[in-house]
């Protein structure tokens, strides 16, 4: 039956072709089951017969325009619908075999074409590829390749106008919104500088996005067209084989060639095997027969393991230029050849290092792109700029060129300059992708993937000429002393000399750790670390953090250098290792025998710069609270205060910084001060925080949107990954402007629902549902033993407590007693159930009673669109607004909850009451429990209270900023902070007239005010000379304009003389200047620094000082806002 | 000799509840309580060691009081406090409670068994185990009697 059945299907499908072939039956078959035919065809027809009758077929017109591949205008690119149902891999790249072949003349040319173009682009012979790019029109039409092309040499020639008009006709001609968003995608990575940003908050979310939702195909054709290779460990590249057909045939084979090259790298890369490996390689070198492209040929060797580098002569040139030591023949060879070069891009790295070691600049104007490159090359190999920042923008322009084939050169130059910031895989796969498109990459970039063990020195380049600096004759000699295992000591002379020869300090990091990882000297590299990174925090990427990190976890340390390394490897690397940094604190403090770090500091005299590091960066609360010495967080914030304080006073930090944190700090102190009362409210989400976090990706939607195209019934097809009968796609997301508002209101609604540190469901879950709510409403129940538990066999277990004390009761009457409890006990567990479901987040139409729902209705998605549309529209403003409509529904969900709490769940738990009551009523048998129900009717009321107070949790909490309040307090808060942070001072004596609980001092100016007065007593116990046991005073009066606060403090003798002796007077002046911005921070005494902050109450208000007697007094002038006209 | 305990928690309702729970046990123990990160610290770093330590998963760093904030909140606030003591070589047994299934810290997501698995690794020997809470539930008091038990050596049967 099994062969009959076979036969009959090949028989179906002969018979299919049979039609197809045939121009008579093929001229009177309908479109659909013209269109069946060929899906079953496609999909059916046999392996060995498939490709010749493909062959033939597309010899057909009607054939043919069943393929996008034959489109050459925007208007006509994904047209026609897929192929898609049961056509395997293998199938797909037959498919595409015939079709590529067919057009091989076209691939010929497109190839010569796309060459020309980028090397007219990098050298910036714009004009040039302009002419190419309309030669390319003319001959090949439109296709994405183009398009893109295109949008980067307009935006590149700077032509905001022209770009704009070409992006708005792009997108106008599109007749396919999936195709739109790609033109999207391709605008916003071209005509950016900030390309890197959009690929990560545009490309790659619209890829998490496809991939949620089972879009394989789409996200991975994404990935193909905008994520480099080896940046973004990318592995399903062969997903969108199928996918392919909505582009046009020039975009199938450059990205094909893609695959192609995923094929060369997938060893290095590792994964899953790919399924096709084997049919796409024949399929490239069946191709290569026919198409006439270099870059085809090379990738073909690569896939055959045969590709090596080949250096040209002038490349040659300059190589000897460079291992000589002659940079500035370096330099000038390169700008004279580089129209000459095979591959410019292969020699950045040593025409960077040229330029570094020269300690220049290129400013070559003629090649911006080129020396726009270098440019950060030589920022990298001199370190001078953050690494961070160079590697960014370098970054940026590999993802803006990301369609043109030298980008992987430059990333490999990337990987080159920062071997420590990256993997040997990085190397590995990039240097098999520069491998497998040019011939000319230096020894050096080659060698990574050519041979796997490097001997030492090879990685940093160290040859074996003659006529060679210095230091180079240095390193060489270092390369043959380790390669020969000569003694230590002779080695680390010779790397001392390196240290003070080299100009390129990095060049000497990254060779001294070469050889402290090979020799396992990594305690050695750890204190060089240290010490540098001390110096220059930009050293970070001449160290390898990762090793050094490694080792020292795995051995017992204790040293000052490790923390510091550490503390560089959470801030540079990963955060992920903080338990580390904690524990060697500890370990450090507790092994010097203090308890806390100002106690250790107190002992300096002066810093080493790791000491610095250890008190200026370590040292913070968030690593400071893991030691158990700590009484509060007032006192935790104290001791930062107090380090802040001795490294001003040492010299070791700046006035300005130590101002700024203690200010920060007393803020927070003051903050707390100010709304310690206790506040019922849970429900704090932290928006600010939100919009901040989330601030890139909202800048670069409302970028987007702006050069988005408004398409009318705003939706777009999308390619869909089921199949159906027909085989045609037919899902249908939304897209274009209301897409993206959508987006960005989805985008922060996540946020502020679900951010863990945050968001609204962190209030829900960790503060109210998990255990809190039931708690609460349990507790009294659970305190008077009148709630049944469940057991492990999830039945109510007996209540025994209950049973204890009514031990006369029958045991027929007590289990229907204990029967009614364990009812009692499942309604009450199922009520509370009832109600945590309340409390949940609810983000679609399913039926559920949670009560803060989410919805998105177009209602917002038009705000939102009428606030991008305003020309002044910026993220902030889009971010606030979204924000604005989140908090409406919230606020209308916790009176809801409010509501429900107060009166249905009140009334439901009440019901549940009296019917327990009513219940054992039935069942006691005139018995009269009097105890039990005593303690139900007591329970009953009791719980009522809790019910309100968990209502009450529903509320907004206050935002963190501090309410009006009266002078009084304002003057109590300070103290009361003062002290919180200066543990060891005298009590101050206080006399305040009642008025002061009269006189309101509004919210906005109330931390400006307190912060005067904590620095004007601090400067009594500062400066008085009689240190913490200073008698200071604090007394005021009301005024016709407000108030005045006078604080008085004791002089030692000699502090009084030198106040008499001018000092007076010159602080009278100064504070006479006034409020000046730099006072803040600059005017180095509390009294300047209470000036500018009373300067900040109000206009009128300010501080003066008198001495007299003894005493030094400051006096407070407080103008109330009011009386200033 | 009494079994030395200690209770780290800052639910002032859980550890009523346990507390109740372990007296009920009427069994040989000195009881300690703690209610965050640092006071648990404290505790563990003062006097003789304790036999077995009852750790809350998440603490804030100090002491909640009326007038003040109790600092950062610490995901695996007892996940650290634990670490302290295997890095100092304690032989204390610890047994740690939470009430949630599942974690954030960073960025990251962690199911119960990720966290049970983890602390398991991390602890050796003196991982006691990892209860839920849930008050309306007695599985958690018999995980808590097995365990007590088996720290004070007595029979779990018994």
């Amino acid at each position: 039956m099994k062969n009959r059945g076979k036969i009959t299907h090949e028989n179906a499908v002969s018979q299919i072709y049979s039609q197809l072939v045939n121009p008579l039956i093929v001229a009177t078959m309908p479109e659909d089951a013209y269109r069946k035919n060929i899906a079953t065809f496609i999909a059916d027809e046999s392996d060995n017969l498939f490709d010749s009758s493909f062959q033939k077929l597309l010899n057909q017109r009607r054939f043919r325009n069943n393929f996008n591949c034959y489109a050459n205008k925007i208007e006509d690119f994904f047209a026609i619908p897929l192929f898609r149902q049961r056509v395997s891999q293998k199938r797909i790249i037959h498919m595409y075999k015939v079709l590529l072949k067919g057009e091989a003349e076209k691939l010929t040319l497109f190839a010569e074409i796309r060459r020309r173009f980028e090397r007219a682009f990098l050298l910036e012979q714009y004009e040039r590829a302009n002419s190419i790019l309309d030669d390319c029109y003319a001959n090949l039409g439109e296709s994405m390749w183009y398009l893109r092309s295109r949008m980067l040499l307009l935006s590149s020639m700077g032509d905001t106008q022209k770009t704009q008009e070409y992006f708005e006709s792009c997108k106008n001609r599109s007749k396919d919104a999936f195709v739109t968003s790609l033109i999207g995608f391709s605008q916003i990575i071209s005509d950016s500088g900030d390309a890197a940003l959009h690929l990560r908050q545009s490309v790659l979310s619209t890829i998490r996005e496809f991939e949620a939702a089972g879009h394989l195909q789409s996200a991975s054709l994404l990935e193909l067209m905008f994520v480099p290779t080896s940046l973004v460990n990318i592995n399903r590249y062969e997903s969108s084989l199928l996918i392919l057909q909505v582009l046009p045939i020039v975009d199938i084979y450059m990205y094909l060639m893609e695959i192609g090259q995923s094929i060369v790298v997938h060893e290095i890369r590792g994964g899953d095997p790919i399924q096709v490996e084997d049919e796409i390689v024949r399929f490239a070198i069946e191709l290569n027969k026919s198409v006439n492209d270099p870059a085809l040929s090379r990738l073909v060797e690569a896939l055959n393991n045969v590709v090596t580098a080949e250096i040209s002569a002038e490349g040659k040139n300059l190589l000897s230029c460079y291992e000589e030591g002659d940079y500035e023949n370096v330099i000038k060879t390169f700008w004279i050849t580089c129209e000459s070069l095979a591959n410019p891009l292969a020699y950045l790295n040593i025409v960077a290092k040229a330029y570094a070691y020269l300690n220049m600049m290129p400013s070559n104007s003629a090649y911006p792109v080129l020396s726009g490159l270098l440019n950060h090359f030589v920022q990298i190999y001199a370190v001078s700029a953050p690494p961070e920042s160079s590697e960014e923008s370098i970054i940026a322009q590999i993802v803006r060129l990301k369609g043109m084939t030298f980008s992987a050169h430059i990333q490999l130059s990337l990987f080159v300059s920062l071997p420590y910031r990256y993997t040997e895989q990085h190397l590995k796969i990039s240097s098999a992708l520069s491998l497998s498109i040019s011939p000319e990459i230096t020894p050096l970039a080659a060698s990574f993937y050519n041979s796997g063990n490097l001997s030492f020195g090879e990685r940093f380049g160290v040859n074996d000429r003659i006529n060679i600096p210095l230091y180079r004759r240095t390193k060489r000699q270092i390369c043959q002393l380790v390669n020969s295992n000569s003694d230590d000591a002779l080695i680390e002379n010779e790397f001392r000399r390196l240290f003070e020869q080299t100009p390129l300090k990095k060049e000497y990091f990254e060779l001294y750790s070469e050889y402290c990882l090979q020799n396992n000297l990594l305690a050695s590299l750890v204190k060089l670390c240290a010490d540098s990174l001390a110096l220059n925090t930009d050293y970070y990427a001449c160290f390898p953090l990762v090793n050094l990190v490694a080792e020292i976890e795995n051995n017992a340390g204790g040293d000052i250098e490790e923390i510091v390394v550490i503390y560089y490897y959470t801030k540079f690397v990963t955060s992920k290792m903080d338990y580390l940094l904690h524990e060697r604190f500890e370990d450090y403090i507790s092994d010097r025998s203090v308890t806390r770090p100002s106690q250790l500091l107190g002992q300096v005299v002066n810093l080493m710069p790791t000491e610095l590091v250890f008190f200026r960066d370590v040292c913070r609360p968030d690593v400071m609270d893991f030691l158990a010495c700590f009484d509060s967080i007032n006192d935790l914030r104290a001791e930062r205060i107090e380090i802040l304080n001795r490294l001003a006073d040492l010299g070791a930090v700046s006035k300005e910084f130590c101002v700024e944190e203690v200010e920060e700090i007393v803020g927070q102190v003051v903050l707390d001060a100010a709304t310690s009362k206790f506040n019922s409210a849970k429900i704090f989400i932290d928006d600010a925080s939100i919009r901040i976090k989330h601030k890139d990706f909202v800048s670069s939607m409302v970028v987007f949107y702006k050069q988005s195209k408004d398409d009318g019934d705003d939706r777009h097809t999308l390619l869909d990954e089921g199949e159906d009968d027909s085989g045609v796609a037919k899902v249908y997301l939304s897209g274009g402007k209301n897409s993206i508002a959508l987006r960005i209101i989805s985008h922060l609604r996540d946020a502020f629902l679900f951010d863990e540190k945050f968001g609204l469901a962190k209030n829900l879950s960790t503060e109210i549902r998990h255990g809190f709510f039931a708690n609460l409403i349990s507790a009294r129940l659970e305190e008077r033993m009148l709630i049944n538990e469940i057991g492990p066999d999830g039945l109510y277990c007996s209540n025994r407590i209950w049973r204890d004390y009514n031990q006369f009761l029958l045991q027929e009457v007590w289990d229907d007693i204990d029967n009614c409890l364990k009812e009692f006990s499942r309604k009450f567990n199922e009520l509370i159930a009832i109600a945590e479901e309340w409390m949940n987040i609810k983000e679609n139409d399913s039926e559920t009673e949670r009560v803060f729902v989410y919805l998105v209705e177009m209602t917002n998605i038009l705000a939102v669109r009428k606030l991008l549309d305003q020309a002044d529209c910026d993220a902030e403003k889009v971010s606030s607004a979204v924000m604005d409509l989140f908090w409406e529904s919230t606020e209308a969900h916790l009176t809801a909850m409010r509501n429900k709490l107060n009166y249905e769940f009140r009334d439901r738990l009440d019901g549940l009451f009296s019917s327990l009551l009513a219940e054992i009523n039935v069942v006691k048998h005139g018995v009269p429990l009097i105890e039990l129900t005593n303690a139900i009717l007591l329970t009953r009321e009791e719980i009522k209270e809790d019910v309100t107070t968990a209502a009450e949790w529903f509320r907004r909490a206050a935002d963190p900023s501090l309410g009006d309040q009266t002078l009084e307090s304002v003057v109590n808060i300070a103290i009361k902070a003062f002290h919180e942070v200066n543990r060891a001072k005298s009590s101050i004596d206080v006399d305040l007239p009642l008025n002061f609980r009269e006189i309101t001092i509004i919210g906005a100016t109330v931390k400006p005010f307190v912060i005067a007065i904590i620095n004007l007593l601090d400067n009594c116990y500062r400066r008085s000379g009689l240190g913490a046991t200073t008698p200071v005073s604090l007394s005021g009066s009301q005024t016709p304009n407000g108030a005045q606060i006078n604080i008085r403090n004791a002089l030692r003798q000699d502090k009084y003389e030198e106040l008499q002796g001018g000092l007076l007077s010159e602080i009278q002046s100064k504070l006479a200047e006034g409020g000046a911005i730099l006072m803040r921070t600059e005017g180095g005494s509390g009294l300047s620094k209470a000036n500018y902050q009373m300067a900040c109450v109000s206009g009128g208000s300010g501080v003066r000082v008198v001495c007299k007697d003894s005493t030094f007094t400051a006096e407070i002038t407080y103008e109330s806002q009011n009386s200033i006209s | 000799m009494k079994a030395r305990i200690l209770l780290v928690e800052d639910s002032q309702h859980k550890r009523g509840r346990i507390i109740e729970y372990l007296n009920s046990l009427k069994v040989d123990i000195q009881l300690s309580e703690a209610r965050s990160f640092t006071s648990g610290c404290r505790a563990l770093e003062e006097g003789e060691p304790f036999d077995l330590i009852l750790l809350d998963l998440s603490l804030p760093t100090f002491d909640k009081a009326d007038n003040e904030p109790a600092g950062r909140f610490r995901p695996f606030g007892g996940a650290e406090i634990a670490r302290k003591l295997i890095r100092r070589n304690s032989h204390s047994k610890i047994l740690f409670i939470t009430q949630y299934e599942s974690f954030q810290d960073s960025g990251r997501s962690y199911s119960f068994d990720d966290i049970h698995n983890k602390l398991m690794n991390e602890c050796g020997d003196s991982f006691a185990g990892m209860l839920r809470y849930n008050s309306s539930k007695t599985s958690w008091k018999d995980a808590l009697n097995k365990v007590v038990r088996k720290a004070i050596n007595e029979d779990t049967d018994s």
